[in-house]
């Protein structure tokens, strides 16, 4: 299924590339992906909304993202409950509020949760502007020239049903070098939406 | 007629003597040169050390030159460990990749409800779901989420994430491209279990030959990967390693010996008769000591083995006085002389040994018979076979005389000698207990670089350092787990005070039957399950469909059969429980419960505490390291046996006083300068030290027992001289030479009776004397 989308996305890419070579997605691509690079570090508010089946309404967190390039993220959610996640090169680290006020700490190396490591290495991939590390992973697709951009990614591999959480489908909507919304839709079906405005 | 009756028979026992040692089965464990053990717990800790699970484990490292490269060294291990996962010699063999742990994970997921610590009736009313509930909406909106979803439906309480937070204590290891890496960067790892036990050297070997020819195929198959090597560690390896190197140093040190000496006497002597016949003692008594051996014990120990060429030196010796000091044909009175001081010679050198053989430890006494049978069949074969045969003697005085005409210079010598004395007393004597060391890795035939290997790919790997364990025995598997659950919260105590950083406990793995069921009993029937989740349902923000599978699950668990260890079988759980849970030959079980980072200070706390659960903590490096140094205590107390055995067996045989005085004296001497040498020159002294210097006892007392009742007539005394002077030369010459091996355990040997053999011959020229006439 996955499989069959991502060779239907090829070979749209191919098509457009070829029929319609004045577009020029693809340098509008690097076009685009240059800019993200050319940002250094940035800080940015987020609310998080998680629609799944599983959920009535979507579930809500808001907190701040920060990146260093080339490979610190940080993700601090301030409300329902405190929870940091630092990310640094390989190692992850999760910082979560209990019910009772107490903070854990748990440190992982990010090649052990592949369903978490997907997710951070494209994010941070993207905000780097590495573009030739996501293209190593996903097809991917400007829907949406500058200024106002879209872009969309779909995993290359097929993705492990069994294992879960896989990504299906990545896409990305902004306005010149600031990403406003990423939103992930998973196997399950589960759309994860994430708004980012600049920093208060 | 008798003579060839003899002769015949010497070559019978010898060919039966090469029969057995032919046959007998070479170790190199140094677990067999560990004391007996005294407690349960002692024997526990052999068993380990011997066969446990720990000794299969081979740490492979697949390393690049530098860390730019690492990709190469995790595609070659990565392929290296497919190719073992399908090879007969391993059991188990994991890499790092996520994908290996898929099994375990997919056992524990299914077994959730017998396992999980958190069940119990309150969790499963309307109540417990409704809490169960809010922690999974957290969850499912934190970082943690991609983990959580897949398994939220049928998961909604959150069991698996109990199950593993217990089972997850250490920090996982480092991956890089999938596999496990060391710090560095350099080194991929790979973990392999083999099908048989570390002691079975010749299994292991076999396994390593394959696991080098499949690392050959997995480099082949990568591109551009000839700079990726392989490293091996692990007991198994060692043990491989150290047979083949002990193996290695004996023969060609033996060689080495055998073409050095041989030239010396030929050069001094002239007879290459003589060479002939004097290999004849020597070669019965090395072969003898090793058939008794083989006998005695089983088999012959690799560090015996190495010992052996020791002897070479020592049994020469014979030869040569008997050679050289022999009396004219008819000269009955000089040559019964002679029999006299070659069997006090003997009987002195086996003195020593016959202390070794006493002191109750297999190692040790292995030594003392292989010795002791040594040297007397050489002694017995050169007085009793070569004299007949031996070329006419001919006089070979010493070039000057001793002692000297004037009394001034033997003065010189022995001012000398007390001054040496004086200075490895106080040596001693400031290092006071911290002369001796202790460490197993002190008297490993590999020494201490194959360790650091071992203790970098263990640390990087993160498995646990094998240093500490929790120990309980009980006269049953199900008693035994029931007790190591009633630890459980002292261990969970100690982890939080930081007396330890964490612990594997097979009962979090296979619960026991009691708790299993309790957990079984918690769960509740069908329609009772699904009216109290209907209701919590509907006051959160799930969806009313949202967990229909759970309720089959947990429906499956309540009805469904206990776990056993069969359950885990052929997965990497099933070799942890295997290792942790072991069957004692007496047939009760005794639980094995891993500890990691145990702070040393708060060890005594921790002991107190397990103690009141029947529960031990060993310390494999401080218990093996106090079990040397009870081993070395009773070594040294056997060896000051010895020497007062050859002190007595002096005033027996020559009930003088005074000669005796001397040659005690020239004895405590060498022992004592060659000590407080070898102390400054190695800064600590080991058991090997010891028992060479039991060794230089018996060596100094020969020479003693020649010097300080030298003949009166000038000729015969400078032969006597001569004999004593050659004979110490040859037995310099070999252990010079063992002093040179790399194996720790032979240079520690040979450098100590090398400065014995000299310590012992100007200790014995301190003290020489010129017998009266009349005696």
């Amino acid at each position: 299924m996955t499989e069959r989308r991502a060779v239907l996305c090829v070979l749209a890419g191919a098509l457009l590339s070829s029929t319609a070579p004045a577009r020029a997605g693809g340098d509008d691509l690097e076009g685009l992906f240059a800019l993200f690079a050319a940002q250094g570090e940035r800080r940015k508010a987020f609310v998080e909304r998680r629609y799944s089946v599983l959920f009535r309404n979507p579930p809500e967190a808001r907190g701040t993202l920060y990146f260093k390039p080339p490979a610190l993220l940080e993700r601090d959610v301030v409300s329902p409950r405190k929870e940091k996640v630092r990310i640094d090169a390989e190692t992850a680290t999760l910082r979560i509020e209990g019910d009772d006020g107490k903070v854990t700490e748990r440190k992982a190396s990010l090649a052990t949760i592949p369903q978490l490591a997907n997710l951070v290495l494209t994010i941070r991939a993207t905000l780097a502007g590495d573009l030739a590390t996501l293209r190593r992973n996903y097809v991917v697709t400007m829907t949406h020239p500058l200024p106002r951009w879209r872009i969309e990614m779909t995993p290359i591999m097929k993705i492990d049903e069994a294992a879960g959480g896989g990504v299906s489908t990545i896409s990305m909507a902004g306005e010149r070098a600031e990403v406003e919304r990423i939103e992930f839709t998973d196997t399950s079906g589960d759309r994860t939406e994430i708004l980012l405005s600049p920093a208060s | 007629m008798s003579l060839i009756v003899r002769w015949l028979a010497l070559l019978v026992a010898l060919a039966a003597c090469a029969w057995v040692v032919a046959r007998a089965p070479i170790a190199t464990d140094i677990a067999a040169f560990l004391p007996g053990p005294a407690t349960p717990e002692q024997r526990l800790l052999a068993e380990q050390l011997r066969d446990g699970i720990a000794a299969r484990l081979v740490l492979i490292g697949v390393s690049v030159p530098d860390e730019a490269q690492s990709e190469k060294a995790a595609r070659v291990a990565a392929s290296l460990a497919v190719r073992l996962r399908s090879d007969p010699h391993f059991t188990f063999v994991v890499s790092g990749d996520p994908k290996d742990f898929e099994r375990e994970q997919q056992l524990l997921f299914d077994a959730r409800y017998l396992l999980s610590p958190q069940i119990e009736p309150a969790e499963f009313t309307t109540g417990g779901l409704r809490a169960a509930l809010d922690r999974l909406e957290r969850r499912l909106t934190s970082a943690i989420a991609p983990l959580v979803r897949p398994m939220a439906p049928r998961d909604p309480t959150g069991e698996m994430i109990a199950v593993v937070e217990r089972l997850a204590q250490r920090p996982p290891p480092r991956t890089r491209h999938g596999v496990w890496f060391t710090a560095d960067g350099r080194t991929a790892i790979v973990l392999a279990q083999t099908r048989n036990p570390g002691f079975n050297i010749d299994a292991q070997e076999q396994a390593q030959r394959a696991l080098q020819a499949a690392f050959a195929a997995s480099r082949d198959a990568v591109a551009d990967a000839a700079e990726v090597s392989l490293q091996l560690a692990g007991p198994g390896v060692f043990a491989v390693e150290s047979r083949a190197r002990i193996e290695r140093d004996a023969r060609r040190l033996s060689i080495l010996a055998t073409i050095l000496i041989a030239g010396l006497l030929l050069s001094v002597l002239r007879s290459p008769r003589f060479l002939l016949l004097a290999a004849v003692p020597v070669g019965t008594g090395a072969l003898a000591g090793l058939a008794v051996i083989a006998l005695a014990f089983g088999e012959i120990h690799g560090i015996t083995l190495g010992f052996g060429l020791t002897l070479i030196g020592e049994a020469v010796d014979y030869a040569i006085y008997v050679h050289l000091q022999r009396a004219p044909p008819g000269d009955a009175r000089g040559n019964g002389r002679l029999w006299r001081a070659l069997l006090l010679a003997v009987l002195s050198s086996a003195a020593g040994f016959l202390a070794m053989i006493l002191s109750g430890f297999r190692g040790l006494a292995q030594l003392g018979v292989f010795s002791l049978v040594g040297i007397v069949v050489s002694g017995a074969v050169a007085r009793y076979h070569l004299p007949a045969l031996l070329p006419p003697p001919r006089p070979h005085p010493l070039p000057f005389d001793w002692p000297p005409a004037r009394r001034g210079i033997q003065r010189a010598v022995q001012a000398v000698i007390a001054a040496a004395l004086v200075l490895a007393v106080v040596q001693i004597a400031a290092r006071g207990s911290g002369v001796w060391i202790d460490s197993l890795s002190s008297i490993s035939p590999l020494g201490s670089g194959a360790g650091a290997l071992d203790a970098r790919l263990r640390g990087d790997a993160a498995l646990p350092e094998v240093r500490w364990l929790i120990a309980l025995e009980r006269p049953n598997q199900q008693e035994a787990l029931e007790q190591t659950e009633a630890l459980r919260p002292t261990l969970e105590k100690a982890r939080e005070s930081g007396a330890l950083v964490a612990f594997d406990s097979p009962a979090d793995v296979l619960p026991s039957e009691r708790t299993q069921r309790a957990r079984q009993a918690a769960l509740p029937e069908r329609a009772a399950l699904q009216a109290a989740l209907a209701s919590a349902v509907a006051s959160s923000n799930f969806a009313p469909n949202a967990f229909a599978p759970f309720v089959d699950d947990v429906e499956k668990a309540r009805a469904g059969p206990l776990l056993t260890p069969a359950y885990y079988a052929g997965s990497g759980l099933g070799q942890r429980l295997t290792a942790q849970l072991v069957a004692r030959p007496s047939g009760s079980t005794a639980v094995l419960v891993t500890v990691h980072g145990v702070d040393e200070e708060k060890a005594a706390q921790l002991r107190g505490a397990i103690k009141a659960h029947g529960a031990t903590l060993i310390d494999l490096k401080d218990d093996v390291e106090r079990l040397l140094a009870d081993y070395r205590r009773t070594a040294l107390w056997a060896a000051l046996a010895g020497g007062a055995l050859i002190v007595l067996l002096l005033v027996v045989q020559m009930r003088n006083a005074r000669v005796v005085l001397r040659i005690g004296a020239a004895l405590a001497a060498a022992v004592l300068v060659t000590a407080g040498t070898l102390v400054h020159i190695e800064g600590s002294l080991t058991l090997f030290h010891l028992v060479a210097l039991l060794l230089v006892a018996g060596i100094g007392s020969n020479y003693a027992i020649f010097f300080c009742r030298l003949p009166a007539d000038s000729a015969a005394r400078r032969t006597t001289l001569a004999s004593v002077a050659l004979a110490s030369a040859t037995t310099f010459i070999a252990f010079v030479l063992l002093a040179t091996s790399t194996t720790p355990v032979l240079h520690m040997i040979g450098t100590t009776v090398a400065i014995g053999t000299l310590a012992g011959l100007a200790a014995s020229a301190a003290c020489a004397a010129v017998e009266p006439p009349d005696a």
